[in-house]
């Protein structure tokens, strides 16, 4: 049996770190990106449309911050799994993230192979939970 | 665009760092065509210099400069000059080295070889958050205002017991729940207790209970998803959540309902609670301090939780009523007076005769008649207590009461004369109100007026309408109200 390619969406503001982001998941992992967005309202909106496997999140998103995105796609396409990122390390920002809904979170600053087990252990996480549900 | 606004836009000034004399030329040119001023070094000692020196509002920072690399003379700069937002240039973006810099204290990040188009938009987004930085000085500029208003006034036993409260209250995190007569100025015994402590430098929030219908209240707390109820378009943060980290003032606590007040006993307890309609448990870490101007025993079992009262009346106090401390009034008059920015002062005697009344509407009606003696007279020496006095008219005394009088006697009949002229005044005259204050029937007040011949007082039509109004902030629920 073939698995399809998992879809990602980055949510990013930082041009350069969105585009690093899609240079290491398609590079490194093959995931297929399926769209990147600069501010929460776009990463609700591209996540409604594509309905990604995994949204990478940036919390601190302008116009809608990423816990906020976080919420509303919770709600709207529970099955896109959110891997929340960001550069603050405060266990506030963790609980904040999780209770918005995200599967998990992860620093920006750990090492890139970090960031890449994660996403995938999240992506398989959510097919298993697909699959038994 | 005003004067002032395009003086501002024409100071904003770039600096790029960077050994490339023909990228340095080519971005000066793009970002002067876009009104924004441009220095230039090559070095990394030089732009060091400049930020020192001069009015920097965004660095272009190379990250391979020929004495130093950009990363490392980040913290430089930001010592030079903590307020410009520095933006990383780089020709070998990673995605480790782009987080490197941006945790270096770079606030930007471009590769190389760099699009014009995207320059200017980085530049303009560093220059829009500097503005926005602005704007949040500003806002704590305000804060730091909203906290001097947090000041306990007084000299008697009883403020300097409720400063020694406010003092160890502060230092606790504890609930707290205050009591005292409307206007005694419960509130801001909550503000100090707030600005005094660890949660000063986030938010200090208030509901009313009793100023919102019971079925907002949840909500307004809470929250809601969205759809939880009719109306419910969109999803809401209650203030527990805005108020995360702060401190959170519930007054009338005897006015929630008492089905909320379980939900409140539990965030308490753990800090969990949920939005209404929704299924998730979320946390917060709010402080919350709670008051009421009724007596608790009136309060416990019937519209207050027992359990909910044992909870927060871990510190409890009470404010006293201003009339039981009428040596706090001269330094409530100073304070108010010159919390009113004018120069006035109190007129010979006045300072004896406020201190000789009743004050049921405590320092609120103080505050109240002090404003409306700014307004109506001409100053600097003012004589509030006519506001007092034009409600009572004066009474023909014979020498027995005169002799009683010196004695300090007042019959009980010219004391509840007195005291319901004074009731009237706080009531604006107004029958069906200072009836129920004093709780007696409507028919029995208009006996006594007959019985003492009280009529209302004739007022001009300025007076009436300061008057009105003044009159309507003492005695409405929730009126604003600062010492």
């Amino acid at each position: 049996m073939t698995r399809s390619k998992p879809s990602i969406l980055i949510a990013e503001d930082n041009v350069l770190l969105r585009e690093c982001l899609r240079e290491l998941i398609e590079d490194d992992l093959g995931l297929d990106v399926v769209g990147e967005a600069a501010n929460g309202e776009e990463a609700i909106a591209l996540t409604k449309k594509h309905r990604p496997d995994l949204v990478l999140m940036d919390l601190e998103l302008p116009v809608i911050s990423g816990f906020e995105a976080t919420e509303t796609i919770v709600e709207s396409v529970p099955e896109s799994a959110i891997i929340a990122i960001s550069m603050h390390h405060d266990s506030s920002v963790q609980r904040r993230a999780l209770e918005a809904g995200a599967a998990v979170f992860v620093v920006k600053d750990g090492p890139e192979e970090e960031l890449l087990e994660t996403i995938m252990r999240v992506h398989d996480e959510a097919s298993r939970g697909s699959q038994s549900g | 665009m005003g004067s002032a606004e395009k003086q501002m836009r024409a100071r904003l000034v770039t600096l790029i760092i960077d050994d490339d004399e023909l990228f340095c030329d080519v971005v000066k040119e793009h970002l002067e065509d876009e009104g924004i001023d441009v220095m230039m070094a090559h070095r990394g000692v030089d732009g060091l210099k400049l930020c020192a020196e001069q009015k920097v509002d965004v660095v272009l920072l190379d990250e391979n400069l020929p004495d130093i690399k950009g990363h490392a003379l980040c913290p430089s700069i930001r010592e030079a000059n903590e307020r410009c937002k520095i933006v990383f240039v780089t020709a070998q973006p990673s995605f480790n080295v782009a987080v490197k810099a941006l945790r270096a204290g770079a606030d930007d990040y471009l590769s190389k070889p760099v699009e014009l188009e995207q320059l200017s938009v980085v530049v303009q987004r560093a220059l829009r958050t500097l503005a926005l930085e602005r704007d949040a000085g500003v806002a704590r500029f305000q804060g730091e205002q909203e906290s001097r208003r947090a000041v306990l006034v007084g000299a008697s036993s009883a403020s300097e017991q409720q400063k020694t409260f406010v003092e160890l209250a502060a230092q606790a995190d504890a609930p707290v729940l205050i009591t005292g007569e409307t206007g005694t100025g419960k509130s801001v015994t909550a503000r100090a207790i707030h600005y005094r402590s660890a949660r000063a430098e986030r938010s200090f929030l208030e509901i009313n209970c009793a100023a919102l219908p019971e079925q907002l209240i949840e909500s307004e707390l809470f929250g809601h998803s969205k759809g939880a109820f009719t109306g419910a378009t969109a999803r809401r943060r209650g203030l527990f959540e805005v108020a995360d980290g702060g401190t959170l003032l519930l007054d009338e606590i005897g006015e929630m309902p008492l089905n909320l007040q379980t939900k409140l006993l539990s965030v308490l307890e753990d800090g969990r609670f949920r939005r209404v309609g929704s299924e998730n448990d979320k946390t917060t870490d709010v402080r919350v301090i709670a008051a009421t101007n009724k007596p608790i025993d009136s309060l416990l079992g019937e519209a207050l939780r027992s359990d909910l009262y044992y909870r927060l009346s871990v510190l409890r106090f009470e404010v006293l009523p201003l009339r039981s401390r009428p040596e706090d009034i001269g330094p409530f008059c100073a304070h108010i007076l010159a919390s009113l920015g004018k120069d006035l002062r109190l007129g010979e005697g006045e300072l004896e005769r406020l201190s000789k009344y009743h004050w049921p509407g405590n320092v609120r009606e103080l505050r109240n008649i002090l404003e409306r003696a700014a307004i109506l007279q001409p100053g600097p020496l003012i004589y509030p207590s006519n506001f007092l006095l034009n409600l009572t008219p004066t009474l023909e005394k014979s020498g027995e009461e005169d002799v009683q009088q010196e004695k300090g006697v007042e019959t009980l009949r010219e004391m509840e004369r007195q005291h319901i002229e004074r009731a009237l005044g706080v009531f604006d005259w107004n029958y069906s109100q200072t009836a129920r204050a004093l709780e007696i029937a409507l028919s029995t007040l208009k006996r006594k007026l007959k019985s003492y011949g009280l009529v209302r007082p004739k007022r001009t039509a300025r007076a009436a309408g300061a008057y009105s109004s003044g009159a309507a902030g003492t005695a409405g629920r929730g009126a604003p109200y600062e010492i």
